[in-house]
């Protein structure tokens, strides 16, 4: 810890988009005083050395969310961090992730803003009392508390991994602020809040990593709001007809594939909740279980033929498509499939079915992370298909390849 | 060159910038909207303790009217306040307040579901209504809420610096910002202008006032001709946490907490007999500052005590959240087991742009509400839950008289006024800019804060004033001669800055001007040479006029409808 009268140095991420191809990094040292917060750092660096420093403050009492940003590799308030309880003599300033980076610690956050807006966080009452307040009893009123205190910092935000995998995924303020409208008895909106927010990129995305809750400033819990979220939405139903689009972003891949196991799996979801509530239960056990998102019945078996053989890349998967068929009544019905050819060093080819083994939603390779990322609840898979993260129970299921004459040709594993 | 045309322009992201949006958009007016930070980054969030309005819903508070509100502000701004637009204010506060409920505001709530209020300083009764600790925020965040669902009429501009107004013959025509994302000056264009820009507290250094409240707000106005009124009056709010001078509420008084000295002693006894700890700011904060002066400091240092500890945990965690959390965070002592060392700080312009209660200016097409004007309802000295109502009361009428102004002038059009103003702006910026000499300007506004802290503080006198006037007068000169500025383009808030301190400085000396011809004491207003008000002679507003040899003065009759100014005792 840097002692009064020493000086801290402050390794801050500068990047301009003027000067610099990439960001880099540069140190300052900056005087300790009593009670010093690395808010305050920043400014004497902006008077002192370099008047170009990028970052937003405000309040300087951890109240506006202006100043979120990485300190030391942990998102949270510049204003809101004393150096005298950081550790060590060097201090890491980086800005909040999951946002473009604008200039130095200035991320853009219109994506952000424009998530928040999407779950439509103003009260929707039925009709407003005429000349006198609605009515909200003390204990309704601590229902809220947690869910309308949130700064809109963004340290959830940057600190969410889905947030990371899912460009529509909300996050977690979102998430929060949804649920301290929906707990909320003057809002006549109910379940049908609940509606946006139970798609693929909605609530069930999120597999308690509790990232949130140990970046925010203001100690509330968006994971504890999602979580009631989540029994909400069993209670009203499962799956979502309408969901506005959040991210004008065209679909990198193929447009995803829902396999047949999982659309049947939503369709009995639905005949189960609206067979009777009691039975919900059942069907949640069911849901989460993983042997029912790899049965598979009726496939045509046999080598299928993809087509030319690509040349594949050793240790960088490959993604091809081809079409699969299957029997239906009595009749030979295509589906278009995916996989991923992969080179391991030894020359060896094989193939990976990207049909996540947790809930069988269409995994996709994310180069930069060098990992396979199922959109839906934070699966990830290493190159060979291991788990690396999230809740899938088994590997990514494998299928036999054979190159013959420069064609390629796979069989096994369907899904 | 960039020119933007809305038919009316509405500058502050706070309270009441937000709440002038909604008349507007409701009467279909096509809205530019400007705030130099994101809208909900503003001050506004900041307040803590509540909101005024006669609801009656305290078991005490069934006899509290409107008049009540009205005398009782009256009285605590020492009769200064004009009092047509004081009754204005508390007549609207209940419709107001009620409003911002069926907005969304998550108020606490007594145990029959209405909304809870808390007795605060100066008040004949508990007619504050608070949410928890955190008031401003939970109004803040619905009335940017609201915004949310009128996008389609107003365009939101965010990060740009209002910089210059253009009015020429008393005729506002739009305004010069400064887009920060690419260092450009854009022009706006339109019908009306409305002001909303916020208080001016970093004038001072030790102030409980967020970075962005600035004097920039006013000064531009100042520098376009409109003029500024009551300057002199400024509100050192009694209790801010050391170190930081983060407020600590009003609240936790209204909530019983005591404020001790060296001695132990609840010494508000001695000041003021009845209200104790919540008679008005100015008295309490007089009254702790003489502690301090006479040593009866904490350790006799410069601080004494808040103590909320005999609140106990419970009521500590449901209505003063917030304060506990701050003290933990910044100096690391947990109020429920240790009293909270405080020093009074400033904390409210309650001068500003001179309106009256139609929040119209003496330029066509001007209009300013808020802190930065000053209507004036607060007079020498604001009650607490006084300014968050007057933010919301006067935003509305703003916004209102606005849009009956331009109805059926539809869009402005482009002006050659307007790109001669904006090619004036930017070459004056360039030199501004490209001084290239020595001084650095953060060390100018550093020692601009000490003369303010020290010179124009809760007690003044005569020398003291004339000292600061000289000190300021000579760092206006050595501002000419600022080091070159950073020639970053994108997110450069040195630019920003240097600005805002050169605004920062000819507020200063209005202040400090207002202050030394003032001889009399008035609210906020303590002349150690001159302790007694003095209606003959001073019961009027102080108007400043911009002259490029500095501030003229002149003053301004006060209106009084119903209560005749007497003697102030709590
Ligand atoms: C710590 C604290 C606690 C308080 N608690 C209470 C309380 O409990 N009750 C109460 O009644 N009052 C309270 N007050 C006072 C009250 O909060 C303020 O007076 C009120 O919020 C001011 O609101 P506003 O809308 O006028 O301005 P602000 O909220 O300050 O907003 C100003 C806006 O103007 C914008 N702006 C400023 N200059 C420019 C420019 N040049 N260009 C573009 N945009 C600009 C800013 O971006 C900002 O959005 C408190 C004040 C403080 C300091
Ligand atoms: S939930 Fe917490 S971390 Fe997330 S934006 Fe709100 S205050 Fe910040
Ligand atoms: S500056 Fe407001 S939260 Fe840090
Ligand atoms: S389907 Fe749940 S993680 Fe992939």
């Amino acid at each position: 810890m840097a002692q009064i009268g020493e000086n801290v140095v402050l390794k801050i991420l500068r990047y301009d988009p003027d000067l610099d191809k990439e960001p880099h990094y540069e140190t300052y040292e900056v005087p300790v005083a009593k009670g010093l917060t690395v808010l305050e750092c920043l400014y004497y660096i902006l008077e002192n050395y370099d008047g170009s420093l990028a970052f937003r403050s405000s309040c300087r009492a951890a109240v506006c969310g202006s100043c979120g940003m990485k300190i030391n590799g942990k998102f949270g308030l510049a204003c809101r961090t004393l150096v005298e309880n950081l550790k060590g003599t060097h201090i890491t300033v980086e800005p909040l992730a999951n946002l473009p980076l604008v200039k130095d610690l200035v991320v853009d956050l219109a994506d952000f803003y424009k998530k928040y807006t999407v779950v439509e966080p103003y009260l929707i009452p039925k009709e407003i009392p005429e000349g006198k307040e609605f009515y909200q009893s003390p204990d309704d009123r601590k229902n809220l508390d947690g869910l309308v205190e949130c700064i809109l910092c963004g340290a959830c935000y940057a600190a969410c991994t889905m947030t990371a995998w899912d460009k529509k995924f909300p996050g977690p303020f979102a998430m929060l602020a949804a649920d301290g409208k929906l707990r909320d008895t003057r809002d006549s909106l109910g379940d049908e809040r609940l509606v946006d927010l139970t798609d693929e990129h909605g609530i069930w995305r999120c597999h308690d990593e509790f990232n949130c809750m140990e970046a925010c400033p203001k100690h509330l819990s968006p994971t504890g709001a999602i979580h009631h979220l989540k029994r909400e939405s069993v209670k009203y139903r499962f799956t979502s007809p309408k969901r506005k689009e959040l991210v004008d972003e065209k679909p990198k891949q193929l447009p995803a594939v829902i396999p047949e196991a999982l659309t049947a799996r939503r369709s009995f979801m639905k005949s189960v909740f609206w067979g009777g509530a009691g039975i919900v239960g059942a069907g949640l056990l069911f849901l989460f279980s993983p042997l029912f998102s790899r049965q598979i019945r009726g496939w045509e078996s046999g080598w299928i033929t993809v087509g030319k053989a690509p040349d594949v890349q050793a240790g960088k998967p490959f993604e091809i498509t081809y079409e699969q068929r299957k029997w239906e009544r009595g009749k030979l019905v295509s589906y278009p499939k995916r996989a991923y050819l992969v080179k391991d060093e030894s020359g060896k080819l094989s193939a990976i079915s990207p049909t996540c083994t947790h809930l069988g939603c269409i995994c996709y390779w994310d180069e930069s992370i060098r990992m396979f990322l199922c959109p839906c609840h934070g699966g990830a898979f290493d190159k060979a298909g291991n788990v690396t993260l999230g809740p899938p129970p088994a590997p990514l299921a494998r299928l036999e390849v054979k190159i013959e004459a420069g064609t390629l040709y796979l069989r096994g594993e369907v899904a | 060159m960039e020119v933007h045309a809305h038919e009316v322009i509405v500058v502050g992201g706070g309270l009441a910038g937000t709440r002038a949006l909604d008349e507007l958009a409701l009467r279909g007016v096509d809205v530019g909207w400007i705030s130099k930070i994101y809208p909900i980054r503003s001050h506004s969030g900041e307040a803590q303790g509540g909101i005024n309005a006669a609801l009656g819903n305290h078991p005490q508070g069934h006899d509290d009217s409107p008049d009540r509100h009205a005398y009782d502000t009256a009285k605590g701004g020492d009769f200064l306040g004009d009092q047509d637009a004081i009754q204005i204010m508390t007549y609207q506060a209940p419709k107001t307040v009620r409003e911002m409920e069926h907005w969304g505001v998550p108020f606490s709530r007594f145990p029959d579901g209405s909304i809870a209020q808390r007795p605060f300083g100066g008040a004949g009764f508990p007619r504050t209504c608070y949410g928890a600790d955190r008031t401003g925020h939970f109004l803040l965040h619905a009335c940017y809420q609201k915004y949310l669902t009128m996008r389609d009429r107003v365009h939101l501009y965010d990060e740009f610096y209002a910089i210059g107004l253009i009015i020429e013959d008393k005729v506002c025509h739009g305004l010069i910002a400064f887009n920060l994302r690419n260092g450009d000056l854009e022009a706006f264009i339109s019908h009306a202008v409305i002001f909303a820009t916020g208080g001016s507290g970093r004038i001072y250094g030790r102030t409980t006032n967020s970075y962005s409240s600035t004097a920039l707000g006013v000064s531009m106005p100042y520098w376009a001709g409109v003029p500024i009124k009551d300057m002199e009056f400024v509100q050192f709010h009694p209790t801010a946490l050391i170190g930081k001078h983060i407020l600590m509420t009003e609240g936790a008084r209204g909530e019983g907490a005591y404020l001790l000295n060296n001695d132990g002693e609840r010494f508000m006894k001695r000041y003021a007999p009845n209200s104790m700890e919540i008679a008005p700011r100015d008295i309490v904060a007089r009254a702790i500052e003489t502690e301090i002066r006479e040593g009866r400091g904490i350790n006799h240092e410069k601080y004494v005590y808040l103590d909320v500890r005999h609140l106990g945990k419970q009521k500590i965690d449901e209505r003063l959240p917030g304060i506990k959390s701050i003290c933990q965070d910044f100096l690391g002592i947990d109020p429920v087991y240790e009293p909270i060392p405080i020093r009074p700080a400033q904390h409210y312009t309650m001068g500003g742009i001179d309106c009256d209660a139609t929040t119209k200016t003496e330029v066509e097409g001007f209009y300013a509400c808020g802190e930065c004007s000053c209507v004036s309802v607060h007079g020498a000295n604001r009650l607490g839950g006084n300014s968050l109502l007057e933010t919301l009361v006067f935003g509305e009428i703003a916004g209102r008289n606005a849009a009956l102004a331009v109805q059926g002038k539809g869009k402005p059009k482009d002006h050659s006024l307007v790109r001669e103003a904006l090619k004036k702006k930017e070459k004056e910026l360039q030199e501004l800019y490209n001084r290239g000499g020595s001084e650095n300007p953060y060390k100018i506004r550093d020692e601009l804060h000490d003369i303010m802290d020290h010179k124009v503080q809760i007690f003044r006198n005569k020398e003291d004033l004339e000292e600061a006037l000289k000190g300021i007068r000579e760092l206006e000169k050595r501002f000419h001669n600022i080091r070159s500025i950073s020639k970053s383009r994108v997110y450069n808030y040195d630019k920003t800055w240097t600005l805002e301190i050169k605004a920062n400085l000819d507020l200063a000396e209005i202040i400090t001007l207002g202050a030394l011809v003032r001889e009399e004491s008035r609210g906020g207003h303590a002349r150690t040479d001159f302790p007694k008000r003095d209606d003959e002679k001073w019961l009027k507003h102080t108007i400043a006029r911009y002259t490029e040899e500095g501030p003229e003065l002149s003053y301004k009759p006060v209106t009084i409808t119903k209560w005749q100014p007497e003697e102030r005792k709590y």
